[in-house]
């Protein structure tokens, strides 16, 4: 090791209101030779291994071609100049390790949980090397892919749920890349060719916009020496520049919408929202608790008690505020029969009204934070879930204590900073209300 | 119950899409790690260790579910799981849901067809308060006609959202109802809209009289517990309740099927789809050999599990004529279950070509002997995943209880991995020839005839 690596380890303890809980874990920080950082932890209860590898190649990197970075992930794994998608696919089934790929619209990650034990760990992490440095993308896995996704899309179609997300989507970001499905579109789809393909893997599957996460019980040396591996299989030339000048920008809606739109289904979809903040605004967690109070805590939300418990109204409602890269959205959903479509709209509306011009109440705010406060062990009790809190701190470059930090800042959230974070990145006066449903949903 | 994890009801998308891989998974490491006991009430108990975080979780599985139901009264089950969460005399309302949240827990429940469960996860040193609240619901739960009515139209929400309009949930549905003609799995968990429509709050406090009792329930714990200290919590809040006489099960068997059943709807502005069910044993079945069911579990993992499966290869990448394709068989179902295939033919692909496909790879099967290197892979896949569903304690406790609940003994848990290692390619081709004849198959189309 020269004097470039960097190691840190820091000790995550947990404490819960009643300090009664520990939960230790010990996270290292580690940066590879040309810049990668990674950040590993061990759990040796299991011998296995969980590698998540995060790029900045989610489907806002698609451009006009919609769908392109969902459809070059999902051919990563069909060929290498050296070996054909069967023989890829084999070698991983006979080791039992599971390759996986994912798509969001701010991100993209590539991902492998194998056995630790040296028979079946040595050749799927080759494998999983040759993927990362090596994929060929052959033209007949590209039609065949492309095929699939396009039947799926129009599958999409005539589900009732999917039609009313994309439409929302659509719109309350107008062109912006946020607008589309992930996915794409039919028409984008058929048109990509293999050379979008191969410049997309180029371009972003790339070292310079790549974090590294490791969950395993190996050890550091063994970690160290495969994060390595890893970050040489990278291509590493220079990233080209997004073109920002011609890019969409987002547009604030200026005034309350309602949208119909008739579909044959006995249950409305309905969407309602607009546009919030961006990960790291100071009103993320002013607002993640008032989201929390009003719709975002399952059976304890004011929508589950008012709507569900009350009136029986729905089997689910909920509302989420999603902070992105760029402006994310503030969403509430609910599926209701078609005749109680309406009744629903109106005490949706009513009720995110009275919400952002009284907030939650004492004995809700105190529950929440409460709720909030004692779960955190649960956010972190397998592999699973601390490789994903570990890949969102490395993503996002959150201070390793995140999450102690996050429990003192959640415990001195006050009433006045939620009306507060509301009133500025709320506007319940420009709502957008979306309805997919039957006639009878119609206003 | 809650809406945001979604597994209250069925099976069918829990078990269905993800099936092969929780068969393949069901396994176990060190038996020293697990305690069982049975109370003097009949209450089970089953305490697994895993301290790997402070965190445990408390179900407790009651052995009814939609195969006790009968004619005009289905869908009782799972009502009355609905119900449980309407609260008690000493818990009444929200009161059990608002103590487990403020503790930093989770909580929720599920029916399926054999069982109905309740659990909750939260951080370790609060699971008395979960084992308080929960024995509490199992003796002193109030149903009011006021509460009822409006839960059973959530509940009937509930069928419209996952059942209604929903082509997959239709065609599911419709294959169990065509399959079955006497047995209990005839009917849906979630009960016919009809039933629904005449349910009453009687119904549910009859039900919830005559099946929740300590005798009729196991108790599963795992996580970072003592297990001294968990018995002994475990014993003071259940220790007290009395056994009651649990009901004689309407034994509702299967008579002989005379042919292949054929069943083709027709859904409004919905994709084509095919869905099939051939008859098969389960563990507890009498005069069957048990390998014939590890060996059922192998055959499944041949068609569908991996890129190289028979299924995925055949319909998916040869034929380019599906974009998805599936099967899966549950062996440890109380009574004799369905080994399921289903495809979503690629759009504007006809049903017909599939069928023929599926014949001719059901053929195979039956005349050839699977490769070494096919077992091998089916093999490779059940050792990790038995390593895998480690990190889950939800995982481990799901599979104690529903064992338990539905065949009776966890040790064949521990021979699991052993079981499916010792399956043959000579049995696998038995159970081709004796399971996946036209007297055991039903098919259920969706718009064949639609293009």
């Amino acid at each position: 090791m020269n004097n470039k690596i960097i190691k840190i380890t820091y000790f995550l303890i947990i404490m819960t209101l009643s300090n009664l809980t520990q939960a230790n874990i010990e996270i290292s920080q580690y940066e590879t030779k040309n810049g990668i950082k990674v950040l590993y932890t061990k759990a040796q209860n299991i011998p296995m291994i969980d590698i998540k590898i995060t790029f900045d190649a989610g489907s806002n990197k698609d451009g006009d071609i919609k769908g392109l970075s969902m459809l070059t992930h999902s051919l990563l794994d069909e060929g290498t100049s050296k070996m054909n998608s069967e023989s890829i696919a084999s070698t991983f089934e006979s080791t039992g390790a599971i390759f996986n790929t994912s798509v969001n619209k701010d991100k993209s990650s590539i991902s492998l949980r194998s056995l630790t034990e040296k028979k079946y760990l040595d050749p799927s992490i080759k494998m999983f090397l040759k993927i990362l440095s090596d994929s060929v993308f052959p033209q007949k896995e590209i039609n065949l892919q492309k095929d699939r996704t396009i039947s799926s899309i129009i599958e999409d179609q005539t589900d009732p749920s999917e039609i009313s997300m994309n439409l929302f989507f659509k719109e309350i970001y107008g062109n912006y890349p946020y607008a589309y499905p992930s996915i794409g579109m039919k028409n984008t789809l058929s048109k990509i060719k293999r050379k979008d393909i191969q410049n997309f893997y180029r371009n972003n599957i790339n070292s310079r916009n790549s974090k590294i996460v490791i969950v395993s019980s190996l050890s550091n040396k063994e970690v160290i020496s495969l994060a390595e591996k890893i970050s040489k299989s990278l291509n590493n030339s220079e990233l080209k520049k997004d073109d920002v000048s011609s890019s969409p920008k987002i547009l604030k809606n200026s005034k309350e919408k309602y949208i119909y739109k008739k579909f044959n289904s006995e249950q409305a979809h309905i969407y309602i929202g607009g546009l919030s903040i961006k990960r790291g605004s100071k009103y993320q967690l002013p607002l993640y608790v008032g989201n929390y109070i009003f719709g975002g805590s399952g059976f304890s939300a004011r929508l589950m008690q008012e709507l569900r418990v009350k009136r029986g109204l729905t089997y689910g409602v909920y509302s989420y505020i999603y902070p992105m890269k760029d402006v994310g959205p503030f969403v509430i959903g609910i599926e209701t029969k078609a005749e109680q479509a309406q009744e629903s709209v109106k005490l949706i509306h009513k009720m995110i009204k009275e919400f952002h011009k009284n907030g939650p109440s004492d004995k809700e705010l105190k529950h929440a934070k409460e709720a909030i406060i004692n779960g955190f062990p649960l956010r972190i009790d397998s592999n699973t879930d601390i490789l994903n809190y570990l890949s969102m701190i490395n993503y996002y470059n959150l201070p390793l204590d995140y999450l102690n930090t996050f429990t003192k800042k959640i415990s001195k959230i006050t009433k006045k900073d939620i009306l507060e974070a509301f009133e500025k990145e709320v506007d319940v006066k420009n709502l957008v209300t979306l309805v997919v449903g039957n006639e009878k949903a119609k206003k | 119950m809650s809406f945001i994890n979604n597994i209250n009801i069925l099976k069918y998308f829990l078990i269905f899409k993800i099936f092969a891989i929780l068969i393949l998974s069901i396994s176990f490491d060190a038996r020293a790690e697990i305690m069982e006991r049975t109370l003097e009430n009949g209450l089970h108990v089953i305490l697994k260790k895993d301290a790997r975080a402070p965190v445990v979780t408390s179900h407790i599985w009651y052995k009814i579910g939609s195969a006790d139901e009968v004619s005009g009264k289905t869908g009782l089950s799972h009502a009355l799981e609905h119900m449980m969460f309407k609260g008690t005399k000493n818990n009444p309302g929200g009161v059990f849901s608002e103590i487990i949240a403020k503790l930093g827990g989770k909580e929720n429940a599920f029916t399926s067809k054999d069982y109905t469960a309740y659990y909750q996860t939260l951080p370790s040193q609060h699971l008395e308060h979960a084992i308080k609240l929960e024995s509490d619901r199992m003796s002193n739960l109030v149903v009011s006609k006021e509460d009822f009515l409006k839960e059973i139209e959530v509940i009937k929400e509930e069928r419209r959202l996952r059942t209604d309009d929903q082509s997959e949930g239709i065609a599911y549905e419709q294959l169990y109802a065509s399959a079955y003609t006497n047995s209990s799995y005839h009917d849906p968990i979630i009960g016919w809209m009809e039933d629904l429509n005449n349910m009453t709050e009687n119904d549910i406090s009859d039900w919830y009289e005559n099946w929740y009792a300590p005798n009729n329930a196991t108790a599963v714990i795992v996580g970072d517990i003592d297990f001294d200290k968990t018995m002994t919590l475990v014993e003071k809040y259940y220790g007290g309740k009395k056994a009651v006489k649990i009901k004689d099960r309407i034994n509702r068997s299967e008579p002989f099927q005379f042919g292949e059943k054929n069943v083709s709807i027709e859904i409004k502005d919905k994709p084509t789809y095919l869905i099939m069910g051939y008859k098969v044993p389960s563990l507890n079945a009498k005069n069957v050999e048990k390998w014939e069911c590890y060996a059922l579990s192998v055959l499944s993992g041949i068609l569908s599990s991996g890129q190289n499966s028979r299924l995925q290869k055949v319909l998916i990448r040869e034929k380019k004529i599906a974009s998805y394709a599936d099967s899966g068989y549950y062996m440890f179902s109380r009574n004799n279950p369905l080994f399921l295939i289903d495809v979503n033919p690629i759009v504007g692909k006809k049903i017909s070509r599939i069928e023929v496909e599926l014949d001719k790879i059901v053929k195979e099967l039956k005349t050839k002997l699977v490769s070494q290197k096919e077992l091998d892979r089916i093999k490779a896949q059940v050792l990790a995943s038995e390593v895998y569903q480690r990190d889950s304690i939800d995982y481990q406790a799901r599979v104690l209880g529903m064992v338990k609940t539905s065949i009776g003994d966890t040790k064949i848990i521990e021979k699991y991995t052993e079981s499916i290692a010792s399956v043959t390619a000579k049995q696998v081709r038995e159970v081709a020839r004796k399971y996946l004849v036209p007297n055991l198959k039903t098919v259920v189309k969706v718009n064949e005839n639609i293009q």
